[in-house]
Order: structure tokens, then C-alpha cells, then sequence
């Protein structure tokens, strides 16, 4: 659930984060996921070139908990399905999901910024 | 009588997945909360340290942070064997470990800490995890952990877990 159906990202689960850790903080957060979630996606990029499907679903998977701990709802949702076409061996389906994860990712990028954005001083 | 529960009783209240029954979570919150302020009104902290594994930078900034936010010690490890090395060389109340991490998974480090001489045998073995497959939740309680958590984990359920068991340690 988002207070803005169709958005990248679920503001509610932003907003819970800021509460847990503090408002200062998130911005730090936020590009500590964003960086981490960059070279996630490159090593799954660069591990399905080399055919190692279980390294691509193990990286699917830590994007997936991550993603997911940030409300970035479509880069949690293609890793989950990443990480199950990596355990399956499905090469194809990894490789078409591997190109969504970019674009979900910058969606997700330009949803965060905005937020950030947003966050009063 | 085994230590283990038969079956793995979901908690709504605290998000958590009970492995076996030394862990409390149905803690009375609200007096516990006013023992914990009266505590943090003091000198801001719990005296409790924590070890907290989690390969992923932005999940392992996400809980320390709301960890040392509410007055616990944090060590922070980047995998298992930090983790282990950390109980290891200090006194330590609780240790919580995400399970898929490089070098030593979350698994091995349990199974590592349980094989250590008592006291640090031990210590309350949290799973914070994204994987609650029964099959990894029989693999979590053969290891030896206590209470599963699912990520994303949200302050108010860590805490459940957290003061309740450890206050009644103290007080035990």
C-alpha cells in the first residue's frame, strides 16, 4: 500500500523509516541503498554474462530485502522473481528481468531524490 | 522435553517467528518502556551490546542505527565470522544475524556461537531475514537461533524482542 498509488517507491514505508532511525539520517540511508543497489545490479548484469545463475539469484535476493527495507516496491518485486529465474537456472527469464531491474532502479533513484527533497529542514 | 517448539507459532504482534521458547515476546511493553526510559534518563544508555551481521551496507545502517538510536552497544559486522570474532573477544547480550552473507552465513555463525564454551553459547540468536521458507526456518532452528525476524523489520517488533528477553535475563 502507497499514500501515492502508481509511485516507485511506498512513501508509508519511507515514512516508518524515518521514524525508526531519525529524519537527519535518511538522506545518508538512501544513497547508501542506492550505491549498494548499483552494484547489485551490476554484478547480476556481469554474473548472468558469465552464465552464474546462482550468483545472480544471490544477489537478487540481498536487492530484494533491501528494496524492500527502502519501499522501493518494483525493484523488490523484480529481484523476488530474479532470484526464483536464477534458482530455476532460467537464463532467459533472468536476462529479461536483469533489463527491467535497471529501469526500476531509476524510478526508484528519482522517487527517492524526490522525497528527499521533500523532507523539511 | 525438547528446547525446540513443534510447530513455528507467528507472532502478529511482533513480527516474529518464534524458534524456540527462550525467547519472550509477549513482554508487558508499556512497563517495560517506562523501566526503559527511567534507564535511558540516566546516562542514555542500556548497557546491553549487541552484534549486529548483515552483509547489505544499507540494511546493517537501517538496524544499528535504530539500535544505538534507542541507547544500545552495537558491534558491527559485515558477515559471519565478524560476527562470531566479535562474541569471541567481548561480552556480548544478543546477537543478531541476517542468514546469506559471504565468508560465514548466518547459519554457520550460530552454529558457531553454540559450540563455544558457556555463557557465550549462550546468548539469544536472532534471524533477521528475508527467506521464512519452512525449509530455511527448520534449517534457522537446527543452527540454533531463537526468534526469526522478516525484513524489513520495523523498531517497535525488534524491541518486543529485544528488551523483553534481555530484561529478563537481568533480572533472572
Amino acid at each position: 500500500m502507497t499514500d501515492n498509488p502508481g509511485s516507485p517507491v511506498d512513501q508509508q514505508v519511507l515514512a516508518g523509516l524515518e521514524a525508526d532511525t531519525s529524519r537527519d539520517l535518511i538522506p545518508e540511508l538512501i544513497g547508501i541503498f542506492l550505491k549498494t543497489a548499483d552494484e547489485r545490479a551490476s554484478q547480476i548484469h556481469s554474473s548472468l554474462k558469465a552464465g552464474n545463475l546462482e550468483q545472480v539469484a544471490a544477489e537478487a535476493h540481498a536487492l530484494k530485502s533491501s528494496s524492500a527495507t527502502f519501499g522501493a516496491i518494483e525493484v523488490r518485486r523484480i529481484s523476488a522473481d530474479l532470484e526464483i529465474a536464477g534458482k530455476n537456472s532460467d537464463h532467459a527469464g533472468a536476462a529479461q528481468l536483469s533489463d527491467a531491474l535497471t529501469g526500476a532502479l531509476e524510478e526508484a533513484r528519482q522517487a527517492l531524490a524526490d522525497y528527499i527533497s521533500n523532507i523539511p529542514d | 522435553m525438547s528446547m525446540y517448539q513443534d510447530d513455528t507459532a507467528y507472532s502478529a504482534e511482533t513480527d516474529a517467528l518464534p524458534l524456540t521458547d527462550r525467547i519472550q515476546y509477549d513482554a508487558d511493553f508499556e512497563n517495560l518502556s517506562r523501566w526503559i526510559d527511567g534507564r535511558l534518563a540516566g546516562d542514555g544508555v542500556l548497557e546491553w551490546h549487541v552484534v549486529l551481521a548483515d552483509d547489505d551496507a544499507a540494511n546493517r545502517m537501517v538496524l544499528g542505527s535504530l539500535l544505538e538510536k534507542s541507547g544500545l552497544k552495537v558491534t558491527w559486522a559485515a558477515d559471519g565470522r565478524e560476527a562470531v570474532n566479535a562474541v569471541e573477544e567481548h561480552p556480548v547480550d544478543m546477537v543478531l544475524l541476517d542468514i546469506n552473507m559471504p565468508v560465514m552465513d548466518g547459519l554457520e555463525a550460530a552454529r558457531t556461537i553454540r559450540a563455544l564454551d558457556i555463557p557465550k553459547a549462550d546468548i539469544p540468536l536472532v534471524a533477521i531475514t528475508s527467506d521464512v521458507s519452512p525449509m530455511r526456518l527448520a534449517e534457522m532452528r537446527e543452527a540454533g537461533f531463537d526468534v526469526c525476524m522478516e525484513k524489513p523489520v520495523r523498531r517497535d517488533a525488534l524491541f518486543r524482542i529485544i528488551l523483553g528477553t534481555l530484561s529478563r535475563r537481568v533480572a533472572a
